[in-house]
């Protein structure tokens, strides 16, 4: 809403100036978000008068000026074409900032003339068009006065608020609404209105019936008839102007004007374009509309419109028809005021994506009972400017707005704010705000005003009063408990520790949408999660899979010629369209050198056993080891290297994998040159973690050192090296704590379809020392193990 | 015959540890001169025996103690010439490890549940959908079908009917079907709204927070909220002003506003501040919010409160632009990003260490 000071003081007497009006309001609840004050930038210049005015020698509109300013005089060249001897204008001095422009004046040479200011013109200055001629001001104001206090006899010098009207509060949409709230809060004294009664001894000739009072619950109109439509008054001009709405002509002006003013929509229809009767009814679907704004609608059954026997002429509460729009040529006129239905007109504007000023007022709900009172107030103004003779008010359907009455015990507020107000002081605020109110005892009986529909109940009333009596009142309790609270249960405890695990292992955090490309989308075999809105078409669907944001993300990183990325996020993926079905997932993309080339070793490409390993961290937060899930590297996504990558099994599900991603997925997100890894993990499928309580089971530590023992064999290249391990580890279970491979080798020198395996085993004396021959019986147990998988046992 | 002074120049003489080395094992090693002389000593004469063993202990005596003295003189000389050809270039690094970093979301996410956990909220774990149905996101928060707060957030749909949550507010209405009352928690999580431009990204986090009891009022709400500020901003003094505003799920309604200067991206807070800033929207819950999940509002009254985690994170680390934040540019995130082991905590401070 665009209002200005001005015109809130023909509603409100006050002495506070227009900051302290925009604090006030902010304070009561109509956010001022911008200020637009003309007067502060003119607060350098002064009047200056033009006491010599000589033609330029060399130029045939220029002319050589002597200026005074008060107190000195000044070399002014200048070109307006109005410039004379005896002149009074503004002058900017050297120094001034000009408004318009914001360029700074400065001392400059005009065709061999110094020159030493500027005599400015209205546009110069923001206050006016008018830029063909400089400003002249009345004789009597003598050179040197500053220059507001000059222009403020001749122009109208307003500061101009933007304020943001939250959605219960529709009667800030007029400024005579602000005005009242204003005064409510104290601010200065409500001035009502005055109105002069209509006289008129005749019915308007156009008939109406109304068939959709349901929605169109009121609907008045009035014949005015020898009207004069032209251009405006200056003031009403000015005063749409101000508020950032055009000027079309006077009978049009007049409307948006009682619109903004006293927030009461209002129609002209040029009463000699209807043919026969005004009829309100519900549209029967299909029917064509063309409205003021040139577009042509199709309406859906049940939209409320106002047609006559050559169709449809307006959208009610919405926009009115081009066709019986009023125009210079206007004779006659037919003046609507009505209330309908807001939650009609928001569903009729909305389908059709209409934005009027009506419809944001209708919507919203206006006074359900200025609908006479604002055609009154439009008429006078309609007679006043265009002159006419007006009918008697032709009403159809009757408001059944009913007056309501809350009852509010003196003690809720406090109750529910926690500190109080004096029950005296809540009576004045309240009928300040308009509201009638009585009292009993320690109750209070509240009837809102008509235009206050917002106000329902209690809590209505309570934030009414804590609004007005003022915030800052509020005192501050602590609500820290006495008792302790555990805040973040195990369950849940990924959310802090998982990324920082993360981090240590070199991967760096990310945020991406939850939306991605449907063309980017890894896994077909399921249908995607379609966004019916989406604010660009490459975010048309929900992830199903984190991986696919973190590709692009390499890719951009690429584009930035950052080569190596290590990345990872956490955060839902979508298996569904409905509520719940999603998961919180962990995924992680490793791109580059992970080890750059230094001068102690070999540079490092990131390979699927970095992701192995991180998944390795994260399945150990959640106190899974290695033996209790499964790989499986058949039936794997077609997105990954079938070859380098596999799926983790836990409790019999899927919970992620991890891999290569395969060449022809990274041409797909344009990734050239390069390899990927990758892991994703569902956290939801990990178990629950459970408090593992204080107390430890006694550390018990032997004396005996552990033996080690290697072996290597020759094997075929296809027996993985995970079954080796476990095959050894199996051959002693009680004995053999722990075997690893500590090399491999495929070479010429060996068979071919063979690889060598070097096995180290470790060798746990418990509680006595093993003799030579007892480590031996193991070490050979664990060989055979090897031997029966195939292998062929090397030569030390 | 020991000639005992050329044993003793031959020690002096010797350049090497294996030289000393020779040098015993000829005097007193298995053979040595002087084992064998003193050998010889055992044929003698018992008055023989005595004088001549009495002189050749002597002098071994005297050759051990010149053999050791020299020995530990060659091996301190011989490892430190051993040291000085292993010279290292100290000027030179290992190699840097990768280094991962905390994304500055995450860290503040942590650093408001530090501060939320001393105040008694718990987190919701569960329950909190990114996907909403009509009902948690508008209706039960008391913002009916047509109602003109519904264009206040431009709201996307996915196909079947339900939409991306436009407010965390949602999780109030889960909670409290799930858990009843009294409530007090908070959450935080991903919500969405049709906007895209400098200061508005189409997703971005909140926090939510939700205090319901039977004696729960505005003046607890502002007590938890100053609580809030001065912890989260490190300062003794937060001054603030509540702005009424409207949320349909809320009345009374306010905006909170902090006294700051912004200067060089920097964020100061206090009364000589030259303007309000905006920081979060909070009220007292509207009894047709507790009406809907099926409490009693004449038994049960609280307040609720969001705000927007980017705003807070940008406000406080001075960081310029919302929309880096869902970018992958590394160099943006180890600028801004946090080390893994900056573990906001409220004994040793909420800020970067």
């Amino acid at each position: 809403m665009r209002f200005t000071y001005n015109q809130l003081k023909k509603y409100l007497k006050t002495n506070l100036n227009a900051n302290e009006i925009a604090n006030a309001l902010t304070m009561l609840g109509l956010e001022i978000e911008d200020v637009e004050d003309i007067c502060s930038p003119l607060s350098d210049f002064i009047v200056g008068e033009v006491i010599e005015c000589k033609d330029h020698p060399d130029s045939d509109h220029l002319h050589l000026l002597k200026v005074n300013t008060g107190t000195e005089i000044l070399d002014v060249v200048c070109g307006a074409p109005n410039v004379k001897k005896g002149l009074k204008g503004i002058l900017a001095r050297n120094g001034n900032i000009i408004p318009v422009n914001g360029m700074k004046l400065k001392k400059t040479m005009v065709r061999g003339y110094e020159s030493n200011g500027m005599m400015c013109s209205a546009y110069e200055l923001n206050i006016g068009e008018d830029h063909d001629g400089i400003i002249e001001l009345p004789n009597e104001i003598t050179a040197g006065t500053d220059a507001i206090s000059a222009l403020e006899k001749v122009y109208n010098l307003d500061v101009i608020y933007e304020g943001n009207v939250l959605p219960n509060r529709p009667d800030y949409l007029g400024v005579i609404g602000i005005a009242r709230d204003l005064s409510a809060g104290g601010f200065g004294e409500f001035i009502p209105p005055q109105i002069q009664e209509i006289k008129s001894d005749y019915d308007s000739p156009i008939i109406v019936e109304n068939k959709a009072t349901e929605d169109a619950k009121e609907f008045n109109t009035r014949y005015i008839k020898g009207v004069e439509n032209k251009d405006s008054p200056r003031w009403l001009v000015e005063y749409l102007k101000s508020s950032n709405m055009n000027s079309i002509s006077a009978l049009v002006d007049i409307t948006n004007f009682c619109l903004h003013n006293i927030n009461r929509p209002l129609h002209v229809f040029d009463a000699d374009k209807i043919k026969g009767k005004l009829v309100i009814d519900y549209a029967k679907g299909g029917e064509n509309f063309t409205a003021l704004d040139g577009n042509t609608y199709i309406l859906n059954e049940g939209d409320i419109v106002i047609k006559d026997d050559n169709g449809i002429q307006s959208l009610a509460g919405v926009m009115g028809g081009l066709n019986s729009s009023c125009s210079k040529k206007t004779k006659n006129v037919l003046l609507e005021s009505a209330y309908f239905n807001p939650v009609k007109i928001r569903k009729t504007a909305k389908r059709l994506k209409i934005e009027s000023d009506s419809k944001f007022r209708f919507e919203r709900g206006i006074d359900q009972c200025c609908t006479i009172w604002g055609m009154e107030y439009a008429t006078n103004l309609i007679l006043d400017i265009c002159g006419g003779s007006p009918s008697r008010i032709c009403k159809t359907g009757k408001c059944q707005y009913q007056p309501h009455t809350i009852e509010f015990p003196v003690s809720y507020f406090e109750k529910r704010i926690g500190f109080d107000i004096p029950k005296q002081e809540m009576v004045k605020i309240l009928t300040n705000l308009g509201c009638e109110v009585s009292e009993d005892k320690d109750k209070l009986f509240i009837t809102p005003p008509s235009y206050r529909e917002d106000i329902e109940g209690k809590d209505d009333i309570t934030e009414e009063l804590v609004r007005v009596y003022g915030f800052d009142k509020l005192p501050s309790v602590s609500v820290r408990p006495d008792s302790f609270n555990l805040v973040v249960d195990t369950k849940i405890i990924h959310k802090t520790i998982l990324p920082r695990i993360l981090a240590y292992k070199g991967l760096t955090e990310v945020y991406t949408w939850s939306f991605m490309s449907s063309k980017k989308e890894l896994d077909t075999t399921t249908p995607s999660i379609k966004i019916t809105n989406p604010i660009a078409s490459d975010l048309d669907v929900m992830r199903k899979s984190i991986i696919p944001n973190l590709l692009d993300g390499i890719k951009s990183n690429l584009s930035r010629c950052i080569t190596t990325s290590n990345l990872f996020e956490i955060g839902p993926t979508f298996y569904g369209a409905k509520p719940m079905e999603q998961n919180i997932s962990v995924a992680g993309v490793r791109q580059g050198e992970i080890q750059l080339k230094n001068w102690q070793g070999a540079p490092r490409t990131a390979d699927v056993y970095d992701v192995k390993d991180d998944v390795i961290s994260i399945l150990k937060v959640f106190g899974v080891s290695l033996n209790s899930i499964k790989l499986e590297t058949t039936n794997l996504p077609n997105w990954l290297n079938p070859y380098k990558s596999a799926s983790i099994i836990f409790a019999n599900k899927t919970i992620g994998y991890f891999g290569e991603i395969h060449p022809l997925t990274l041409k797909k997100f344009g990734i050239k040159n390069t390899n990927v890894v990758a892991f994703e993990v569902n956290l939801d499928f990990m178990p629950d973690l459970k408090s593992k309580g204080t107390s430890k089971k006694r550390l018990i530590i032997s004396d005996l050192l552990p033996v080690y023992r290697d072996f290597s064999v020759i094997i075929d290249e296809n027996v993985l090296g995970g079954t080796i391990l476990s095959e050894v580890k199996n051959a002693n279970k009680e004995y053999i704590s722990d075997a690893i491979i500590f090399d491999i080798y495929k070479g010429d020198n060996l068979p071919k379809g063979t690889k060598s395996v070097a096995i180290r085993i470790t060798i746990e004396q418990k509680d006595k020392t093993l003799t030579d021959d007892e480590i031996n019986v193991i070490f050979k147990s664990a060989i055979d193990k090897v031997v029966k998988l195939g292998g062929k046992l090397r030569d030390k | 015959m020991i000639d005992k002074k050329e044993i003793i120049e031959n020690i002096k003489k010797a350049t090497t540890t294996s030289e000393i080395e020779n040098i015993t094992i000829s005097v007193l090693g298995k053979n040595g001169q002087l084992t064998l002389a003193l050998r010889e000593v055992g044929k003698l004469s018992e008055e023989e025996r005595k004088t001549k063993g009495a002189e050749l202990n002597k002098i071994k005596t005297e050759i051990v103690s010149l053999i050791e003295e020299k020995k530990s003189i060659l091996e301190l000389e011989e490892i430190n010439k051993k040291l000085e050809s292993d010279k290292i270039d100290i000027t030179l690094n290992k190699e840097k490890p990768f280094k991962g970093y905390i994304h500055p979301l995450t860290q503040v996410k942590e650093e408001l549940l530090q501060i939320f956990a001393t105040q008694g909220f718990r987190l919701v774990s569960a329950n909190d959908p990114d996907i909403e149905d009509d009902f948690h996101n508008f209706t039960a928060l008391n913002v009916p079908e047509y109602h003109p707060a519904r264009s206040m957030q431009d709201t996307f749909f996915v196909e079947g009917g339900n939409l991306l949550r436009t407010q965390t507010s949602s999780v109030q209405i889960r909670e409290m079907e799930r858990s009843g009352v009294p409530v007090k928690v908070i959450t935080m999580g991903r919500v969405y709204r049709s906007d895209w431009d400098a200061t508005h990204t189409p997703m971005f986090h909140q926090i939510e927070g939700l205090y319901v009891d039977k004696n729960v009022t505005m003046a607890h709400l502002k007590g938890c909220l100053v609580d809030f500020l001065k912890s989260f901003f490190e300062v003794d003094e937060v001054p603030i002003q509540f702005r009424p505003s409207y949320f349909p799920f809320t009345e009374p309604s306010a905006e909170m506003d902090i006294r700051c200067t912004i200067q060089n991206g920097e964020l100061k807070i206090g009364k000589d501040g030259n303007r309000w800033l905006e920081i979060l929207g909070c009220g007292m819950v509207h009894p047709n919010v507790l009406k809907s999940v099926g409490i009693n509002p004449d038994e049960y009254q609280g307040f609720a409160f969001g705000m927007g985690i980017e705003r807070l994170t940008m406000l406080k680390y001075g960081i310029p632009d919302m929309r880096k934040c869902f970018e992958t540019d590394t160099r943006w995130l180890s600028h801004y990003g946090f080390d893994a082991s900056d573990v906001p905590n409220m004994i040793t401070g909420l800020s970067r260490k």
